[in-house]
């Protein structure tokens, strides 16, 4: 009995000293502390506490039962996802897209911004940046109809050129062969001035004498930018990946749902627009939700794992 | 990690517990009397709209008027709903919402009797318009909604045909047969019919095969939007369309009519490209002869001296010039003397419906309707709740015709006054007000004129709900009933390949739909 | 120091450049097409092709587009609604980024996994309906900005840029005796302009082109926000909506046309368009020097 007191007094004592020791980290660093304040009150307040919404999953939702009341299903709304029979071929339209955006549409501002940061004439800079970020005001309903014009077999600029040079024009927007193709393209025009920003903002950062010195020891611009401009982007390209691989199960619903056609479901029809198809619209909150959870989980892990790598290849990951 | 998860998942549920309890407490509005309505509007009313205040006297009542964006109602509608927030008055969107409503407990349960003492004259009204309506607001047996009608939606899609083209391809009469029709399609991808030199015109493009070309086959295969299956009567008996017998001989026809190039090979990105749905630009810009997309008031030509015509019109006649004319045809007839066109139908299931709240509050509920019975059955009311006041918001000419005043006159800027069709039901109102001196000259001879040339035969769905497993079998159906019927006209798959269409579809729930379907129909026949 | 060019720099230069020129015409079209489609006649809206010069010169799109009663108040609660947030959502974002770029910053891991848990995991429409109703802020501009304060992607890039600065700039100061506060001020801040104006940027288009929030939380028109309209002249306008008894009673209403669509486009979208230029001035290289030798 008298040993089991000790123990615990010791083990208190122990924890008294850690505790107190923690104590003094808080004191010292009460600035920190203070400075996390207001967003760590945000993130309860507007995140954790409407997060109980997630169960939603896992229940059928009746409207006059509330979120709490309402009968638990377990997996059910995940089964008649998961279970339906175009499960398959949606799930793989969206990885297929999703990585050839990634492949292409990834690099694409990275190089712009690259591109832009040797140009010498500052307006002309300028000039390209502002125009080359308009798209990404444009909805993709308008962009829709002006691809379809664009893209016409019969009357669009791209298939004008194609003939001009001896080809036979093609159908892109209802062809299953070209129409991923049209998707990764189109968004990356729509979003590579944009995209490129945040890269330009951390070129900004280095130091004109790098460059300065590197001319005068008679570098090459190619050699110039992969030995000064490309190390200096490195942390936020590591960043930015890290999400991008994580965005992979997310398909680009505007885009596909405005743009897409009966004729290209079978290489286009995506986890989005076809849960959108199964009646989301008609208040299957559960089902949607359910959706929502699934693809987060494999974003999370996606993330996860791509942090991982990231630190162990260098230092600047999520953690 | 493995803390951090721990710490995290038990914030959670605190936060949960901290707001749990809350999702069902207050409603939508406290009971003082003020009703709480909501119709189909295109834009807000002001506070102290003057038409919400005129009837808000007239009534002695308050209205609290919702306004909820038509482009996101179910989203928007459903959140309110779920935080017990739920209007006295509403308009039911689609028969799907309608059902649901009514699982929900959302809504009350209406009775004949109820309605007849309270509201004698929204029963006439209905009555005698069709009294069948009821049974479609009719669920297990339990009446739900004052029934609405859609009055245009009697008319079918009209077959329009370029008929200067028809002429210069030696044709002098409108085709009527299907075989006519493919005479005339031939020639106007061969002939040259606009006379430019260049073999660039074709015979007709999607919305004349789904809307009207199937249908001389007996059935279409789907609704006007493109995207619901239709069902026919068959013997007395609902049949899914787009796996009858009739529709491989269609898919074989339009396969050769792809091959023979007299579809516009665009016709996969559709003939209307942009704009509102009704619209052609294949058509108005000289593309193809053939189109059937528009209802008679889309495409009318101007009908009085100062009607400037529909913007069909006058796209079509601004593109392609003034000497190039369209006249309306009749829905081709088939080899078994079969024809028909989209048409809409006037009766749907749902209507006008009242939050469950009021079932405590006969009062209430029946001021409700004594307001819906007179705006929907006295005249000047309604001019009000669509126009509001003469002079100050529209004037009118001797012949009856009413001339908007400038910033009265988008459906934005008259819901903003709170007319429109704020307070204006839609589908409730005597019938014959379409037609005579209630109606304004303009679509008074609009209605003539569409009993001439878009009263031939229309084909609408004669599935009026869904049906139970409806959410859980049709986006597969008619994903796969889309890709194969293009696969088909387009020869990607042989025409047998219909044959596994129709076994696909039994195995995939097809069979469980069509009795469902008929479970129902046995209800309302 | 003038450096001189060599063939190879301008050979390099021209290539670069006349790509870019290219990219720039490429990304320029749409907007022809849209403002001369804002100013076309509305009968020539449906002619097949790119409307690259409007057809005539009509301006009654943008007429009927200001006549729009919401338009004004529509525009001063957008801008208003954006500053607020750039200005809140900055701050905040940057203090907490601050403090989760200091490796030594105690319970570290534990912040930031409590931060990114909420990308992943979020409880949906119905339970921030509720608990935006529950603060009492319905109807208040307040429920446009307060949820969207902290965006956890652009905190996490702040917070990453921040950890990029060396720290030998940062110990000087400490070793004078400044506290953490003033060093974020004085040193941290004026170093990342670059990125604080990128995220500055972000967080102003997406408040600019929001709209569902106000849908759901404001009820007084006269409170709403530009991208209402602009939603409900483009998506809406292409849904029949007009009643046919309003039709029938007297108003000759018509769907939208596709110019006053192109004009409400342009009209919404341009002032914040026009934002960026003013931001660029903040990527001129050699900001790090410049601090460092001051």
């Amino acid at each position: 009995m008298a040993a089991i007191t000790k123990n615990a007094e010791l083990g208190s004592g122990k924890k008294t000293g850690k505790a107190q020791q923690l104590l003094k980290t808080y004191k010292k660093q009460r600035y920190l502390l203070l400075a996390l304040l207001p967003g760590l009150i945000y993130y309860l307040v507007f995140h954790y506490a409407p997060m109980y919404g997630v169960i939603i999953a896992f229940k059928r939702f009746n409207f006059n039962a509330g979120i709490m009341g309402s009968a638990w299903v377990g997996l059910e709304n995940f089964k008649t996802f998961l279970g339906s029979p175009d499960f398959g071929s949606v799930f793989a339209n969206t990885l297929i897209i999703s990585f050839y955006q990634l492949l292409f549409g990834f690099p694409a501002p990275i190089l712009l911004a690259i591109m832009l940061n040797e140009v010498r004439n500052m307006a002309f800079k300028k000039t390209v940046q502002t125009i080359s970020y308009l798209p990404h005001f444009l909805s993709w309903v308008v962009l829709a109809g002006i691809f379809l014009e664009l893209l016409s077999p019969s009357r669009g600029a791209v298939n004008y050129f194609i003939t001009l040079l001896g080809g036979e024009p093609i159908d892109f927007m209802t062809n299953n062969k070209w129409f991923r193709a049209v998707l990764v393209v189109t968004n990356i025009w729509k979003e590579i001035g944009w995209s490129s920003i945040v890269y330009l903002a951390a070129v900004s950062n280095i130091d004109t004498q790098l460059y300065e010195a590197a001319t005068i020891d008679g570098a090459s611009r190619i050699k110039q930018i992969r030995h000064i401009t490309l190390p200096s982007m490195v942390p936020i390209i590591t960043i930015m990946l890290i999400f991008a691989v994580g965005k992979i199960i997310n398909d680009n619903f505007d885009q596909i749902y405005n743009m897409y056609r009966p004729a290209v479901y079978p290489s286009a029809d995506v986890i989005s627009t076809y849960v959108y198809r199964m009646g989301v619209q008609k208040m299957e909150y559960s089902l949607a939700t359910a959706v929502g959870l699934f693809k987060n989980v494999i974003s999370l892990v996606l993330v996860l794992s791509t942090n991982a790598i990231a630190k162990r290849l260098g230092e600047y990951g999520l953690w | 990690m493995k803390k951090t998860i721990a710490f995290v998942l038990s914030l959670v549920m605190a936060g949960s517990l901290m707001l749990g309890g809350c999702g069902k407490t207050t409603g939508g509005s406290a009971d003082n009397g003020t009703i709480d309505w909501l119709m189909f509007s295109n834009g807000p009313a002001d506070e102290d709209a003057p038409v919400k205040q005129y009837f808000e006297e007239k009534f002695g009542v308050k209205f609290n008027l919702w306004y909820i964006e038509r482009s996101k109602w179910d989203d928007l509608l459903s959140v309110r709903f779920a935080a017990g927030e739920i209007p006295d008055v509403f308009p039911t969107m689609s028969s799907s919402s309608f059902r649901k409503y009514i699982e929900q407990g959302l809504i009350m349960p209406l009775s004949m009797e109820m309605l007849e003492e309270d509201a004698p004259k929204l029963v006439q009204l209905v009555n005698d318009y069709d009294p069948e309506q009821w049974k479609y607001s009719t669920i297990d047996g339990q009446l739900y909604a004052i029934p609405t009608y859609n009055y245009a939606n009697k008319y079918h899609i009209a077959s329009v045909w370029r008929d200067d083209w028809l002429k210069n391809v030696g044709i002098d009469k409108i085709p009527e047969t299907l075989d006519e029709a493919e005479e005339a399609f031939y020639k106007f991808r061969n002939e040259d019919p606009d006379g430019n030199g260049e073999k660039d015109t074709y015979g007709l493009s999607d919305k004349g095969i789904y809307n009207s070309i199937f249908g001389a086959f007996g059935y279409l295969p789907r609704d006007m939007g493109g995207t619901a299956a239709m069902w026919a009567e068959k013997d007395g008996k609902l049949v899914y369309s787009a796996v009858q017998p009739e529709m491989k001989e269609a898919l074989t026809l339009l396969n050769k009519w792809y091959n023979d190039g007299i579809i516009d090979p665009e016709f996969l990105a559709g003939e209307n490209t942009s704009g509102h749905w009704s619209n052609s630009q294949a058509f108005v810009n000289g593309r193809i002869g053939y189109t059937a997309n528009g209802m008679f008031y889309h495409i009318a030509p101007p009908m009085t001296e100062d009607d400037t015509g529909s913007s069909f019109y006058r796209d079509f006649k601004k593109l392609q010039g003034e000497n190039a004319t369209y006249a309306v045809g009749r829905p081709p007839i088939g080899p078994d003397g079969k024809s028909g066109n989209f048409k809409g139908g006037t009766i749907s299931s749902g209507g006008i419906v009242f939050g469950n709240q009021l079932a405590d509050n006969p009062e209430k509920l029946k001021t409700i309707l004594n307001i819906i019975s007179e705006i929907s059955t006295d005249y000047d009311l309604n001019l009000v709740s669509t126009n509001g006041f003469e002079g100050e918001h529209y004037d009118k000419k001797e012949d009856g015709t009413i001339i908007a005043k400038e910033g009265f006159q988008t459906g934005a800027e008259l819901s903003k006054i709170g007319a429109g069709s704020i307070f204006n039901m839609n589908g409730l109102r005597p019938v014959q007000w379409y037609t005579d001196e209630h109606a304004q000259p303009v679509s008074r001879e609009q209605y003539k004129w569409a009993e001439e040339v878009t009263n031939y035969s229309g084909i609408d769905s004669k599935l009026l709900v869904e049906v139970e497993s409806g959410p859980k079998y049709n986006t597969v159906l008619d994903k796969m009933r889309e890709t194969t019927y293009i696969q088909i006209i387009t020869g990607e798959k042989p025409i047998d390949y219909f044959d596994e269409w129709v076994e696909e579809w039994k195995k995939n729930g097809g069979e469980q739909l069509e009795k469902e379907a008929n479970e129902w129909y046995n209800t309302v026949k | 120091m003038k450096i001189k060019m060599t063939l190879g720099d301008r050979i390099f230069n021209t290539i670069n450049g006349i790509i870019l020129a290219f990219l720039c015409i490429l990304t320029l079209f749409p907007f022809l097409h849209l403002i001369s489609m804002s100013l076309s006649s509305p009968e020539s809206a449906s002619k097949f092709g790119l409307h690259l010069i409007p057809e005539g010169l009509n301006v009654d799109a943008y007429r009927k587009v200001f006549e729009n009663g919401y338009i004004f108040s529509g525009y001063a609660n957008t801008i208003i609604n954006t500053v607020l947030s750039v200005i809140l959502s900055l701050a905040v974002m940057t203090l907490m980024a601050y403090a989760l770029s200091k490796k030594h910053l105690v319970h570290r891991t534990f912040f930031t996994g409590f931060v990114v848990f909420t990308m992943f995991f979020q409880g949906g429409l119905i339970p921030s309906y509720l608990l935006i109703r529950n603060l009492g802020l319905m109807d208040n501009r307040l429920a446009l900005i307060l949820p969207v304060l902290v965006n956890t992607f652009n905190m996490l890039i702040i917070r990453n840029y921040f950890m990029t600065i060396p720290a030998d700039i940062e110990e000087a100061a400490v070793i004078d005796g400044a506290n953490d506060l003033y060093i974020f001020a004085r040193i941290m801040l004026p170093l990342s302009m670059p990125i604080i104006a990128t995220v500055a940027l972000w967080v102003a288009v997406e408040r600019w082109n929001a709209w569902f929030d106000c849908l759901l939380y404001i009820r007084t028109p006269s409170k709403y926000v530009l991208q209402v309209l602009l939603q409900r002249i483009v998506i809406d306008g292409s849904s029949e909506f007009m009643n046919f008894e309003v039709r029938t009673a007297g108003t000759n209403s018509e769907p939208t046309t596709e110019t006053i669509k192109a004009a409400t486009i342009i009209v919404s979208s341009l002032p914040i368009m026009c934002v960026y230029p003013f931001i660029q001035k903040y990527f001129v290289k050699g900001v790090m020097v410049g601090s460092l030798k001051g």
